[in-house]
């Protein structure tokens, strides 16, 4: 066995050698050589804040469709709407939609969004996960009921997590729909529910009137309930139209329950269903949430670099852009569709990713998420290195439907360090764009540099403008 | 911080920094160019730097965040370092009979590996040493005796340095 000894000599020998007259060699450089290298990060820096100044000059001198070149703007929103959009979010029941008693919309209010497995253990009786099908994509949405109570009546307590589950699904044939429906409604049939000592599903299903489309509503009850005088009732709406299909769930505690046929919570919310799972037409005024594969995301960089990889993109399979300023990020919320660009030359480093959502709603969110994250981690933790993350949030008037600005550095030692990134994010429509520039051109000079701003401002308007495919007004 | 003063402090602090931050990452050519870039850094951003309390910590930071930069950078895009960081010069070999420390040293963990090196190889006293890191003086403690008994370990068994690489969170 070789023998240890204490390694804090040979380490301690090593340090006094650092401070002999040559213990790692010659410099490499003098002094006033370094100075030089010095001076010249400092004018790459001023030139690049000056080139987005004279961009500015640009833009305001030549009209909008030179600035954004011979394409004509309303192409890409032409190819969108000649595509039939794949399934997304907005398929999906919005709380408008749902009903309780006849008429009485609203009844539900969302509780969560999910895409494609995430959605998996939400809906009862699924005995495998709904992918073992094969579906190219699909959907969950939970929600709880909203009752109306009148003045002086006392809310009841929710005893459920969750009272009504939507999923939607899309195959890449009617056919292979047409054998999940079937599967589903076999695994509905043979129901079994954890924790449940009894359970009993109606075998006769309720067939639904829908034109085009198939649907039929199963239903059952089962024990035990939160409330140990009652058991759950509830209902299972199976639907296929063409190559999607649809799972409604119901469900409510009290067997007493006693709706008529056609106007029960499910046979009434059935119609919608459908209604939302047809896929849009060509003549829709809904902008396609689809990013076209050409969009022009790296419209206004450099076509090469001179030390490092240049453009790459658009493409979606590139690392998003993670927003984590207090050290964990949030959960990046359900988008329709996305795509990213970057840009690498020596200490400079861009990143663009443009994101859609389902709705103008949704992508609000997204963005007020992102910015409240900033918002209140004005100070990140500190890093391995000592340093601490400092992030200062500007709202940007001028581009999209609302804009923000996010100038972040590293101090060390209570000094600033050269490390940090200018981000801008905007929102048009339904779609949200993150630009991030870093590396020594991307780094601001502290909280109120207008120039860092300005430039990732005059920088991103060509793509801001082309984000009109998404805003509801068109281009 | 007017050009005498810089030239005086690089040339002070220049060759203690590049050793240190070759005993951190294990390649003294890295270490030299990251440190010769940190330098013009400090010089590009030196009134940021004159509001710092110790500059040469400031400077060998930034020369350790590029070098694990440009580490992280290669690893992703499988490209050379950058061009503009490089030097002019040449590097003369490292002292032979640290090789073999510097070795035991890239084996060790990060955290353990930094403690080790900035307390006894930069002489910073271990409250220093945590404000640097930015953890509790108890957590440097803790570092520095178990990468001090893992060190012992790895010097006394040099046969199992063969093969590995830098470590990077």
């Amino acid at each position: 066995m070789p023998e240890q000894h204490d390694p804090i000599d040979e380490l301690a020998r090593f340090g006094a050698s650092l401070g002999s007259p040559n213990p790692g060699g010659d410099m490499p450089r003098s002094p006033a050589e370094v100075r030089r290298r010095g001076d010249q990060i400092r004018r790459r820096r001023a030139a690049l804040v000056a080139g987005g100044a004279a961009l500015a000059v640009a833009a305001v001198a030549v009209p909008v469709l030179a600035v954004v070149g011979d394409d004509d703007p309303k192409s890409d929103r032409d190819r969108i709407a000649e595509d039939v959009p794949a399934l997304a979010e907005i398929d999906l029941l919005r709380d408008a939609d749902t009903q309780y008693f006849p008429g009485q919309k609203d009844a539900y209010r969302t509780v969560g969004t999910f895409a494609d497995d995430r959605g998996d253990g939400l809906a009862r009786c699924e005995q495998k996960s709904l992918s073992t099908l094969g579906p190219t994509r699909s959907f969950t949405r939970t929600y709880n009921f909203a009752p109306v109570y009148r003045e002086g009546e006392t809310p009841e307590k929710d005893l459920t997590p969750y009272d009504l589950v939507e999923r939607v699904a899309e195959f890449t044939t009617p056919e292979a729909a047409r054998a999940a429906y079937d599967t589903l409604g076999e695994w509905i049939l043979d129901c079994r529910i954890p924790g449940a000592d009894r359970l009993t599903v109606v075998p006769k299903a309720r067939t639904v009137d829908l034109p085009g489309a198939d649907g039929v509503i199963y239903s059952a009850t089962w024990t035990p309930s939160p409330d140990p005088y009652a058991g759950y009732l509830g209902e299972f709406g199976l639907l296929l139209q063409g190559d999607r299909i649809a799972v409604l769930q119901q469900s409510v505690i009290g067997q007493d329950q006693d709706w008529e046929e056609n106007r029960s919570p499910v046979a009434l919310m059935m119609p919608a269903v459908a209604a939302r799972l047809l896929p849009e037409q060509p003549t829709s005024d809904r902008p396609s949430a689809a990013i076209p594969d050409d969009f022009p995301l790296t419209r206004g960089w450099p076509a090469t670099a001179g030390d490092g990889d240049g453009p790459k993109g658009p493409a979606r399979d590139l690392d998003p852009v993670e927003h984590a300023p207090c050290g964990t990020g949030l959960p990046d919320p359900p988008h329709e569709d996305r795509l990213l660009a970057t840009y690498e030359d020596a200490e400079d480093y861009r990143t663009r990713q443009l994101t859609t959502y389902a709705d103008p709603d949704a992508a609000t969110a997204a963005f007020d998420d992102i910015r409240q994250q900033y918002v209140d981690c004005p100070f990140g933790p500190k890093g391995a290195d000592g340093s601490t993350p400092v992030w200062a949030v500007h709202d940007v008037a001028g581009v999209g439907d609302e804009a923000f600005a996010l100038l972040g550095w590293d101090e060390l030692d209570g000094a600033p360090t050269p490390h940090g990134e200018t981000l801008l994010v905007v929102r048009r429509g339904g779609s949200v764009l993150v630009v991030v520039h870093a590396g020594e051109a991307g780094a601001p000079s502290g909280s109120t540099d207008q120039g860092a701003i300005d430039e990732i401002t005059q920088e991103t308007k060509d793509v801001a403008t082309r984000m009109c495919a998404w805003s509801t007004d068109g281009c | 911080m007017e050009a005498s003063e810089f030239d005086e402090f690089y040339t002070a602090s220049f060759r203690r920094v590049t050793g240190q931050v070759y005993a951190m990452i294990g390649d003294l050519d890295e270490a030299t160019e990251c440190t010769q870039e940190a330098f013009a850094r400090a010089w590009a951003h030196r009134r940021k730097l004159d509001r710092a309390e110790y500059p040469e910590a400031w400077v060998r930071t930034t020369a350790y965040r590029l070098a694990v930069s440009r580490w992280r950078r290669r690893k992703r895009a499988e490209r050379s370092p950058d061009r503009a960081l490089q030097g002019t010069g040449t590097v003369a070999a490292a002292d032979e009979s640290h090789v073999a420390l510097v070795a035991a040293l890239r084996h060790l963990p990060e955290a353990q590996r930094q403690a080790l090196v900035l307390h006894h190889i930069a002489d910073l006293p271990v409250h220093q040493v945590a404000a640097e890191v930015g953890v509790p003086e108890g957590t440097i403690k803790a570092r520095l005796s178990r990468g001090r008994t893992a060190l012992a370990a790895l010097l006394a068994d040099e046969n199992g340095l063969a093969g590995g690489g830098v470590t990077h969170a």
